[in-house]
């Protein structure tokens, strides 16, 4: 399952946790899927991000 | 909170002293001497001497964060994030990809296996695995510096590009030279959206010289580059406002924040104040359409009040900011050598000012490339442009990989001599920075992410191009802390305002 890391990801989302292994453990936030540079663009806010350098 | 990045780091190699793990050669080894690194093959996460068929190992890009009480471990490769009980936690803190012990139940192992916490394949080749992308990805320029010239109507000085005057005997940008630039960029593999740099000095005392090589690159070569420039934010008379109306520039102003800590550097040639004409100039390029960028320079002049300066920057509106953390800079503000020589305090006013940047859904750009690498989910190889897609230019046609470096006079040669491949040339030590080259890269979990440092930086600092420096490190980590802590709370990993 992905979902997409723009959403809004709560706790819980994938039940995991199996006690009889010893290991308490879930996933809270899928793998996130893939986003296109205009997407990223889009979320993050900034157009570019190369040449941020200055002196 | 201060960060304890110690389980990250290795000790220093035997041998020459190089990056490369499993170097043993002398430390008088004629190839292992700085410029030129050291080849052999990083990364360097612990060696499982019974490394074979059934072995496990911890996921090298699993890294381990705790916010408040809950414990999580944030899958930088997959890009997910678990939360995980304490034994996990404790058990994934400094494992580096190591062999998971001996006596684990098979039950658990399969459940560490499904849940992408252990791999099946050593350390070494989860690292080739996810960058695997990136070392097929045929080379190719994405960023040019046009160095207009060394001169400038200010005289900041903690400026890394007037810091060595002396080793230039031309000091502006001829035409003709910035054609011998340009040529030789567009030469190689080039991409099509790259970003033609206008640096200084001050650009914009050269209008015509900018619009001159952009009238040149659109004609001969490419007509999708992007310009950008930086500037002092001073310069916003006729002919500069027409040369930003013809061009779409992506334009950043150079700012360090209210009067109070703009004038400690900033100042002009008579030692006067250039807040005002600074905070003019934004709302100049604001009236034209333009939403500036603003990079603010961060040292101990304006360390202690950094997220009071930063509320200030972005009530002026910026499309965002940078927080330009010290560099070796020439004066007295490299900060990290001083009183201020806590890390941790740096780092924890950089979150605050990233705080403050979420608020305003106003992009802090370190940040933001951390995001790209997230979002997009290609890692990025190279701790910097200058490490294989970056050409800078300067006065003379000097030519080289960093235009800091240029400005320093190392790390370059006379256009006439370029040569992007040629062994013996000034890019040739370039070609072989990167993560998997270093060895506290090849071993971090959140290098999948990482957007870097400066080479520039870590040249000045120690005499190698090829670590990253602790402060960055531990800068970068609190990032990845950040986001992590975003995720789980269920807030948008990036700036934009949502709905």
């Amino acid at each position: 399952m992905t979902t997409k890391a723009s959403e809004e990801l709560g706790t819980g989302t994938m039940a995991t946790a199996a006690p009889e292994h010893g290991l308490d453990a879930e996933v809270v936030v899928p793998a996130a899927e893939k986003l296109s540079r205009d997407e990223i663009r889009e979320m993050v806010g900034a157009k570019n991000v190369m040449g941020t350098c200055s002196g | 909170m201060t960060l304890d990045i110690s389980h990250l780091l290795l000790a220093d190699p035997a041998g020459c002293g190089c990056s490369a793990a499993g170097c043993g050669a002398p430390a008088d080894h004629q190839s292992h001497q700085q410029p030129d690194p050291c080849t052999l093959p990083a990364p360097d996460a612990p060696v499982d001497a019974r490394d074979g068929a059934g072995m496990l190992h911890w996921n090298l890009f699993a890294y381990p964060v705790a916010v408040d009480s809950r414990r999580y471990v944030f899958l930088t490769d997959v890009r997910s994030v678990l939360a995980v009980d304490e034994a996990t936690f404790s058990a994934l803190q400094g494992a580096r990809g190591g062999p998971v012990p001996d006596g684990i139940a098979a039950d658990r192992a399969e459940r560490l296996l499904e849940l992408g916490l252990v791999r099946q394949e050593p350390a070494r080749r989860q690292f080739e695995a996810v960058f695997s992308h990136q070392r097929q990805a045929p080379q190719e320029n994405k960023l040019l510096h046009l160095i207009t010239s060394y001169t400038c109507n200010l005289t900041c000085s903690y400026c890394f590009m007037l810091a060595d005057l002396g080793k230039h005997g031309k000091k502006l940008l001829s035409f003709e030279d910035a054609k011998k630039g340009i040529d030789l960029y567009f030469r190689a593999p080039y991409a099509p959206d790259s970003v033609i740099h206008f640096y200084g000095g001050e650009p914009l005392l050269h209008p015509q010289l900018i619009d001159d090589s952009l009238t040149y690159i659109r004609q001969r070569y490419c007509d999708t580059v992007i310009p950008k420039i930086i500037t002092n934010g001073t310069l916003y008379g006729p002919r500069v406002l027409d040369l930003l109306r013809k061009y779409n520039f992506d334009l950043s102003v150079s700012m360090d924040g209210d009067r109070q800590a703009h004038d400690v550097f900033r100042v002009d040639h008579r030692g006067k104040s250039t807040f005002a004409k600074t905070v003019a100039g934004i709302r100049a390029f604001h009236e034209i359409g333009y939403e500036p960028k603003v990079l603010i320079t961060v040292g101990e002049h304006n360390i202690r009040r950094l997220p009071e300066v930063v509320s200030f920057v972005l009530s002026l509106r910026p499309h965002a900011i940078a927080l330009n953390f010290p560099r070796e800079l020439p004066e007295a503000d490299t900060g990290l050598d001083g009183e201020a020589a806590d890390a941790g305090f740096w780092v924890e006013q950089y979150e605050r000012c990233l705080e403050l940047c979420f608020e305003q859904h106003i992009p802090e750009l370190y940040f933001a490339d951390m995001l790209f690498a997230y979002l997009s989910g290609e890692p990025v190889l190279s701790p910097c442009a200058a490490c294989g897609s970056q050409v800078s230019v300067g006065p003379g046609a000097q030519v080289g990989p960093c235009q800091a470096f240029v400005a320093a006079g190392m790390f370059s040669q006379p256009a006439e001599q370029y040569e992007q491949q040629d062994p013996g040339g000034p890019f040739a030590p370039w070609r072989k920075v990167s993560k998997a080259t270093s060895r506290k890269c090849s071993s971090c979990p959140i290098s999948a992410i990482c957007g870097g440092d400066c080479s520039f930086d870590r040249y000045n600092r120690t005499g190698s191009l090829m670590e990253p420096l602790p402060f960055h490190c531990d800068l970068r980590l609190r990032m990845a802390d950040h986001l992590v802590g975003r995720l789980v709370a269920g807030q948008p990993a990036g700036f934009a305002a949502i709905g």
